[in-house]
């Protein structure tokens, strides 16, 4: 995803997306963790 | 157990950490104790058997190089374990309370080993190799089942290096973001939500489906999420794991969709299940059939995942056919016809993938009904 946004947009500025991109998924992952986990160790592997 | 707690997530960190400030002999020592310990901690059944099965088997290739006798007792004792947890599994129906962690994973790399031995593939390697690279953490109860020469190569050469730290931790982050936010908030909560709507409604079939489709995205954020996170950490750690998903839901056809799920496995069973039989039987058919019921049988030792697995068998034994009936067919020069059936095939090897499962256990209750 980086390297696409350097293409179009100035580095420094990809740069801040990413770091906001990160920072989203950290908060969302951080939030949403409290869902129970469906897991897929039914399968028993 | 759930792969997403605190204490796993320490337990990678720390072998992580282990496998770069140890001395440099002792790293992957550090490596095995850190998941020695672990699996001591979930699952004591689990470390027994990787402790003897897998002393048993170097010492066994040490002293009996290339022995075919020796070769075939090796496979027959780890498959008898491996099917003997598998049927006690399926007799008590709650799999996961039964089976040994990641049992499934190291039974198969083990296997590989085996093979990989017997051929005289692997270059010479230490016990310490060779434990490192079974008792890897990141890919013990979850997969890749990944190859013993990369693994080597890698254990070799590998220098620190901030760019694969940098992705790897990328792959860590997109792993956990692909199993809590889209599967288990999305998919399990939000997608269910509308299934239930509609299980409510005059449309069964459609909930049935939707319920299908429910089942089988969330099988592939969940699977592919833990596969992110195991190649996250090798990256940390210095390794280059193979790749498990490969954008499997745009597939053309069902043979390739089988090229892009699940890859170490379904290489797995071409490597050691296909290639062998076609070998000895010329008979490329009955050899996919066998691969697949291999593939079908890894997952759960019952009559609906045998026959899982010859339904995808056939499916792609038929699509092989339809090649060389494609031959001999005019060839399509509108591109915009080709784009149409190019589209149209991704769409019907995604819900071939997606009915697989309802289909083939509706099948199954149907027999067992009529025996």
């Amino acid at each position: 995803m980086y390297p696409f946004l350097c293409r179009f947009i100035p580095k420094s500025i990809a740069n801040a997306v990413m770091l906001a991109w990160y920072l989203l998924l950290c908060v969302l992952i951080f939030i949403l963790s409290a869902e129970p986990d469906t897991g897929f160790l039914y399968l028993g592997l | 157990m759930s792969l997403l707690s605190l204490t796993v997530l320490g337990c990678l960190v720390l072998t992580a950490c282990c496998s770069w400030l140890l001395p440099r002999k002792a790293q992957p020592w550090g490596i095995v104790a850190c998941t020695a310990a672990f699996l001591a901690y979930f699952s004591w059944t689990s470390l027994l058997i990787l402790t003897v099965t897998s002393l048993a088997v170097f010492f066994l290739l040490k002293r009996n190089k290339v022995h075919g006798a020796a070769l075939l007792c090796a496979v027959g004792v780890i498959s008898a374990i491996f099917v003997w947890f598998k049927l006690k599994g399926a007799a008590a129906g709650s799999l996961a309370v039964v089976i040994p962690l990641g049992l499934s994973y190291y039974s198969f790399r083990q296997i590989h080993y085996l093979f990989e031995s017997y051929k005289g593939k692997l270059e010479e390697h230490t016990l310490s190799d060779y434990l490192c690279w079974l008792y890897f953490l990141p890919t013990l109860h979850v997969g890749p089942i990944h190859r013993f020469p990369e693994f080597l190569r890698d254990l070799r050469r590998r220098r620190w290096d901030t760019a694969a730290l940098s992705n790897g931790l990328e792959r860590i982050l997109y792993g956990y973001a692909k199993i809590v936010i889209v599967s288990n908030f999305l998919i399990a909560k939000q997608f269910n939500l509308l299934v239930v709507q509609y299980s409510n409604s005059s449309h069964l079939w459609f909930a049935e489906y939707l319920k299908a489709l429910s089942r089988w995205m969330n099988l592939y954020f969940q699977f592919s999420g833990y596969s992110d996170i195991a190649i996250g950490f090798s990256l940390i750690m210095g390794f280059r794991i193979m790749e498990n998903f490969n954008f499997p839901f745009l597939a053309r056809n069902i043979a390739e969709f089988w090229q892009r799920w699940h890859i170490s496995l379904s290489s797995w069973c071409r490597d050691y299940v296909f290639t062998p039989m076609a070998s000895v039987t010329r008979r490329p058919g009955i050899s996919v059939l066998a691969a697949m019921l291999i593939l079908g049988l890894w997952h759960e030792f019952s009559g609906r995942f045998v026959l899982w697995g010859l339904y995808n068998g056939v499916a792609i034994v038929l699509w092989h056919q339809f090649q060389n009936v494609k031959k001999v067919m005019p060839a399509w020069q509108n591109r915009w016809w080709l784009l149409f059936a190019r589209s149209a095939a991704v769409v019907a090897t995604f819900n071939f993938a997606v009915t697989s499962f309802p289909v083939t256990s509706y099948l199954y209750s149907r027999i067992r009904a009529v025996l």
